[in-house]
């Protein structure tokens, strides 16, 4: 297809605000899909997102557009997740392309990661299509919430579309108008191969995929290629486009977004953001790469069963591949054994990795309470940064410890204002300011943008859910790293039988310590099962002990009446009771059900 | 009933030898061996109960005396070089059975089995429809000891168990029992019962030792999955037992007993001096027993094994073994359900778990005689660990449950029993 009839786009939205679902009616429109296949959310295809209702992974698909001008045009969509935590995907994905549908409900008007997205897409220079979604809701408000698009991002009234992804009202003018607003891409056909990897996958039979934007020149599969930053080189196995189902064509044009699988096996040899040029007589620059992203939550995770120790770093060597911003290094655990400490975007992508590594790779893993990255300086004057409280020096080693500091602007009606503060407040904020999206009759409606600094440690716990919860679910947050900030914060250690389990240790603010201390040791005593002796379970901060608790030695586990010489079965019975304790987790002396341990491991406060 | 002995065990432990192949306990100058009858019908389920036992299944009772008497023929040959010193007449409710039906049983017993003139001859009785007549009958027939179900002697605690008799139909019962001539009788109590208090346990044991009984078990409630109680505990209807209170309770337990000169000889076992039952001794010293009946189990031969549960399934299967031996003479007993025969491993498990329930504990010079292995070698680690917390102790050659190790005794068993293969 030749370029000035190739239009590369995305659609960028708040969570929920129907991005996947006008996805949908395109494919449908364009015919990309028959109707008979046609499931919701199309582009979702991993389980995990269409079970979560949310866009995890980026994925294109190729369309063809038959226009108002009677011309053919080849449509790239790339889908983008929705999530704070994924605002890197969401990056990647607009980085392949020179337009994006911005999508914002009819009934919520713009939200906090409405404004996020739009200055990431500003940012790349993309051509913005503003439009006003759900318009088939009674509740909808159109006029308020172009009014919103004009107001606050500056768009022409005339600029903003409006459509229902649902009913696909509007749909195809929005399609239209992608042909007519965004730009063609501008590769230079000619020059030798440049093919930007915006995403890529494990195939057992074609090695990694490459999912890529090419920019300049074309591959097919006559010549041997090159990553260009990492070096490793190879034959293309397979070159084709998404539809959405993968599609072989054998080659792609500069412009084009598709895929080429690579046959590389070994999974550390491609990564996200290098250039993909030809072996001999290739480009030399490579393209503006991404940036990698910078983990902010930190935990460590490790198999339930150690022999699953070298399938779980196989399983997190492919999945870094298909998850760019996913860090790791090994770690050991006197209480869980071997492991890894992950990095992690925030708390939604840990829980999903951990999910992905537990479904895709049928794994049973554990993790340890997240952590965020602290800067230590030390009283002999060095630095060290800690992610993990075993790194944290002694308490007379430390001159200063500085926490990161998160800037969170949250979308919600005036009326909730005082609630978000109250929150913001519990939880060792500032306020910063507001700014008012609109102006509602009755003053409470209006839509406010309120902007505050919170330490990220602080909104990693609940933090979102008490948003929603304190105000009847209107609220809508982003957040983004802002600056290190001193800290008062504490080593918490949880002792059991007199020995500290460094599974359950945590770096906790001073002020609350105790109290998270006394917190654990009690949910401890209720899931610790009785043993032979009195085990004392003990919150220790630097030394000083703040809660304590005993677990009652046992007194009674004796077997009914023995009726008829029934020998057997009471052998079955004691034998199920062994099982029992060949599944428990030995703290020391101390026999602890796994499930009792994770149970703790999960009361993340 | 006991055979007199001497030294410093009580009579009952010196009367037989614990464990061991070169000392078989005999009878009438025969190996011992012990029979065991079910009669798997209550006149209503109680909500504890998982034993093989059914209410509602009258229409089964006509055929199934003449079942168990078929049955008793059937194996009457196998045993003929073994003689008989207990019968038990266990349930359900044996007390049910019809006098006429007792004395058919009875009687095949007497002609197929050598039976010793001393033997024990204990059956199993509710209460509920207990008569001073049908007692009279009994002991006529020759049944000398009566365990009687009593559990507890509070209404309120009665109707937990659902129970269907009350307190003052035990006081009746044991009178009857008394007059018709049972002069060793043993009473079966829970304790650690939901929502009971230690004071509420020791009105129950008080009130029975006024009945002088010559033998006591006192067992822990344990809610066993699928009973009526166990539902009502997962619903959510009533809490679960409070073992701490239960091991008061019992810790005062067998002070209290002793203090009336009753010996502790099992876990959950008391007797006057002499009184101990010789048939739960079998149990408890791996010693061999045939049992009959729906569900009964067996240990002869070397091999443990157990007839069908259902009684019209056991019904159907004893006609048809006797069937197949009259048409085509195979001898195959189609109303075992199944069986094992334990490895050698498994069988020094079994004498520990078994033999260290017995307050005389396992011999450590007979185990060796028996099984060719040291108890200090074969469970080393086990012993060594719960030597260490104070469950266990040896003391004159035998190892024993401490005071303490007696509530706790699985914990010791369960480091008994051998490793499961590895998958
Ligand atoms: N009434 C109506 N509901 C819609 C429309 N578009 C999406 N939805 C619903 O809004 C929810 C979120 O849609 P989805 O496409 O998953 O949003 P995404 O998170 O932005 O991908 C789903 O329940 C959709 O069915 C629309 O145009 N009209
Ligand atoms: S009488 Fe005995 S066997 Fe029958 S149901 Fe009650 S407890 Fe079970
Ligand atoms: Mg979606």
């Amino acid at each position: 297809m030749e370029q000035s009839r190739i239009r590369n786009f995305s659609i960028i939205a708040h969570i929920d605000h129907g991005k996947s679902t006008l996805a949908d009616r395109m494919l449908e429109i364009t015919g990309a899909v028959d109707p008979r296949d046609m499931r919701d959310q199309m582009l979702d295809s991993m389980d995990l997102e269409r079970e979560k209702g949310i866009t995890i992974k980026a994925q294109a698909v190729r369309m063809d557009f038959a226009a108002a001008d009677g011309q053919h045009y080849e449509l790239n969509l790339i889908d983008t997740p929705g999530h704070v935590d994924f605002t890197y995907e969401v990056s990647r994905a607009l980085a392949a392309c020179e337009g994006a549908v911005l999508v914002v409900d009819a009934t919520q008007g713009i939200q906090a990661q409405t404004l996020a997205n739009v200055y990431l897409a500003m940012n790349l220079n993309l051509r913005l299509i503003p439009v006003v979604n759900k318009v088939d809701l009674p509740s909808a408000e159109p006029e308020r919430v172009a009014k919103q698009l004009t107001d606050i991002i500056g768009f022409d009234l005339d600029e903003v579309l409006y459509a229902s992804g649902k009913s696909g009202i509007g749909v195809r003018d929005v399609l239209q108008a992608v042909v007519e607003r965004v730009p063609p891409p501008a590769g230079d056909r000619d020059a030798p191969l440049r093919a930007m990897i915006f995403d890529a996958k494990y195939d057992t039979f074609k090695g990694v995929m490459a999912y890529v934007r090419v920019v300049d020149g074309r591959v097919d599969m006559s010549r041997r290629l090159r990553l260009i930053q990492h070096g490793s080189r190879f034959e293309p196995v397979e070159v084709g486009y998404f539809h959405p189902a993968l599609t072989t064509t054998g080659f792609l044009d500069a412009g084009e977004v598709g895929y080429i699988a690579t046959g590389l096996k070994g999974v550390q040899q491609t990564r996200v953001g290098d250039t993909i040029t030809f072996d001999v007589d290739g480009a030399t620059d490579p393209l503006a790469g991404y940036q990698p992203a910078k983990a902010m939550v930190f935990a460590g995770i490790y198999p339930t069963d150690p022999d699953q120790y070298s399938a779980f770093r196989e399983a997190l060597e492919k999945l870094s591949l298909n998850d760019a911003a996913l860090q790791w290094e090994p770690e050991t655990s006197t209480a869980l054994g071997f492991g890894f400490r992950c990095g992690f975007l925030g708390l939604l992508h840990m829980e999903i990795v951990q999910e992905r590594l537990e479904r895709e790779f049928s794994l049973d893993l554990i993790a340890t309470a997240p952590s965020v990255e602290y800067q230590v300086t030390r009283t002999n004057g060095t630095e060290i940064e800690i992610d993990s409280p075993a790194e944290l020096p002694p308490t007379t080693e430390i001159e200063e410890v500085r926490e990161p500091w998160v800037k969170v602007s949250v979308t919600v009606p005036a009326r909730y204002i005082g609630s978000v503060m109250g929150l913001v407040a519990e939880r060792r904020g500032e306020f910063d300011h507001t700014e008012y999206l609109d102006h509602a009759e009755d003053e409470g409606e209006s839509r406010v943008l309120t902007t505050y600094h919170l330490p990220l440690a602080e909104i990693l716990t609940e933090f979102y859910d008490q948003l929603k919860s304190r105000t009847a679910g209107y609220a809508a947050m982003d957040y983004q790293l802002e600056a290190y900030r001193a800290a008062r914060v504490s080593k918490l250690e949880i002792l059991v039988n007199g020995e500290p389990v460094d599974a359950l240790s945590s770096i906790v603010p001073t002020e609350n310590a105790a109290h998270q201390g006394r917190k654990l040791v009690s949910a401890l005593k209720e899931l610790i099962p009785r043993q032979m002796f009195d085990v004392p379970l003990q919150a220790v901060i630097g030394g000083r002990i703040v809660a304590r608790e005993t677990v009652k030695a046992m007194r009674k586990n004796v077997l009914a009446k023995c009726y008829g010489g029934d020998i057997t079965r009471k052998r079955k019975l004691l034998e199920k009771q062994k099982a029992g304790k060949k599944r428990m987790k030995m703290l020391g002396s101390v026999e602890v059900p796994q499930e009792a341990f994770m149970a703790v491991l999960k009361m993340h406060e | 009933m006991e055979r007199a002995g001497g030294g410093c065990y009580p009579r009952y432990m010196a009367s037989t030898s614990p464990v061991g192949q070169q000392t078989v306990r005999m009878s009438g100058g025969k190996p011992a061996l012990a029979l065991y009858l079910h009669i798997p019908f209550c006149s209503s389920k109680c909500g504890y109960c998982d034993f093989n036992s059914y209410e509602g299944l009258e229409h089964l009772v006509p055929e199934y005396t003449p079942a168990l008497v078929h049955e008793l023929e059937l194996w009457a040959p196998a045993a003929r070089t073994f003689g008989v010193d207990t019968v038990f007449f266990g349930g359900g409710t044996p007390s049910l059975t019809t006098l006429d039906d007792m004395s058919a049983i009875v009687a095949a017993v007497r002609e197929q089995y050598d039976i010793a003139p001393d033997a024990e001859w204990t059956l199993e009785a509710n209460p509920t429809e207990l008569t001073r007549e049908h007692l009279e009958g009994l002991r006529h027939l020759g049944i000398n000891r009566l365990s009687m179900g009593v559990q507890s002697m509070r209404p309120d605690e009665l109707e937990l168990l659902e129970r269907a008799h009350t307190p003052e139909r035990v006081v009746q019962a044991v009178e009857d029992a008394r007059a018709a001539g049972f002069d060793n009788l043993n009473l079966d109590l829970i304790f650690g019962l939901i929502g009971q208090r230690p004071e509420h346990w020791q009105e129950t044991l008080e009130r029975v030792l006024q009945f002088r009984p010559e033998h006591l078990s006192c067992y822990a409630l344990t809610v066993e999955p699928g009973t009526a109680l166990y539902y009502r505990v997962q619903k959510g209807q009533l809490p679960d037992p409070d073992p701490d209170i239960a091991a008061e309770e019992y810790e005062w337990t067998r002070e209290r007993l002793a203090r009336d000169g009753y010996q502790q000889y099992e876990i959950s076992n008391w007797a006057k001096p002499g009184r101990a039952c010789r048939h739960n001794l079998v149990y408890w010293r791996a010693e061999p027993y045939l049992g009959f009946g729906a569900g009964a189990h067996s240990f002869f031969a070397g091999q443990r094994f157990a007839n069908v549960d259902a009684p019209n399934r056991y019904e159907e299967a004893v006609a048809a073994t006797v069937e197949a031996r009259a048409t085509t003479g195979s001898a195959a007993m189609q109303q075992i359900a199944g069986g094992e025969t334990p490895d050698h491993t498994t069988q020094m498990a079994d004498a520990m778990i078994l033999g260290l329930r017995l307050m005389e504990g396992v011999g450590l010079e007979e185990f060796t005689t028996r099984f060719g292995a040291r108890v200090e070698d074969a469970f080393a680690d086990a012993l060594a660990k719960h030597t260490r917390l104070g469950l266990i102790e040896v003391a004159d050659g035998r190892l024993r449950l401490t005071s303490r190790g007696l509530l706790l005794s699985n914990e010791v068993f369960v480091d008994l029993l051998p490793d499961p293969p590895e998958e």
